[in-house]
């Protein structure tokens, strides 16, 4: 066991030196460097094929018949009917919310 | 002096060049242990200590600064090396054959590394961090994934191959 001590004893004396650390430290950095840039570079190329996908769609895609539907569409909403809509269905909601609280307040 | 949270901090807004006075803050440390988990091979040591860098640069934003930075570096060079260590296993599997094969220098205090070569790789980590580091069980077990009474019952079985 003394003798198990004393190796222990020492290595921990014993230190290890890097050959060149600034040198090291330089290369180490432009890995780094080297591995930001492609991910930069796959997030570049990401964003350009979704974007000319998008493109493409739109180029492929009638247009004019997407357009002339969506204002037929337009047309024939009835705004007093959306506007009746609205106020029924937010006195309902205000209604529910009342009776939740009412109903903490009884169960309390 | 900038202390090392200042640094990661630094170099988490932006500076590189702030991890570059990290790296050689703790080149030296990380192989030194390096060196000694691998008994004195130099290249596997160098590919530990960089690989260690590496990764703790990419997660420097999950580094907790309740722990010293040496403390994480550490753990992160513990988990480069297990991972080293797969990696040659799964190579050597291979029917080698009559290849010429590279064999390594080997540098520093033999003494110490023919004591821990009937070790497991796991043993070394502990022994070597225990024993060479002062580190505590606890911290032990922090980086290896342990519980701490597994950590203990692997360092006496350790002392017992070593007696």
């Amino acid at each position: 066991m003394t003798l198990f001590k004393e190796i222990v004893k020492q290595e921990k004396q014993n230190s290890y030196v890097q050959r060149d650390r600034e040198l090291f430290s330089f290369y180490t950095l432009t890995l780094i460097a080297q591995e930001q840039a492609s991910q930069k570079l796959k997030r570049k190329l990401w964003a350009c094929l979704i974007l000319l996908t998008v493109c493409l769609g739109l180029f492929f895609a009638p247009i004019n018949q997407l357009v002339g539907a969506l204002i037929t569409y337009l047309n024939t909403i009835d705004m007093m009917g959306i506007l009746k809509m609205a106020l029924i269905s937010y006195g309902v909601a205000g209604l529910c919310l009342v009776l939740i609280k009412r109903g903490k307040i009884i169960l309390r | 002096m900038e202390t090392d949270e200042e640094l990661v901090r630094r170099a988490l807004k932006g500076g590189n060049h702030h991890y570059g006075v990290l790296i050689q803050r703790y080149a030296d440390y990380l192989f030194g242990l390096g060196m000694r988990l691998t008994a004195g091979n130099r290249e596997l040591a160098e590919d530990i200590s960089q690989q260690s860098f590496l990764k703790s640069y990419s997660y420097l934003k999950s580094f907790d600064s309740r722990k010293t930075y040496k403390y994480w570096l550490t753990g992160i060079a513990v988990n480069c090396f297990k991972d080293m260590i797969k990696k040659e296993q799964k190579y050597t599997d291979l029917e080698a054959g009559n290849e010429p094969s590279y064999v390594p220098q080997l540098e520093g205090n033999t003494g110490f590394f023919c004591l821990i070569k009937p070790l497991t790789e796991d043993e070394k980590i502990l022994f070597t961090l225990k024993y060479i580091y002062d580190y505590q069980v606890s911290d032990l077990a922090d980086f290896l994934d342990l519980k701490p009474g597994t950590v203990k019952s692997k360092i006496s079985r350790a002392l017992e191959k070593l007696k």
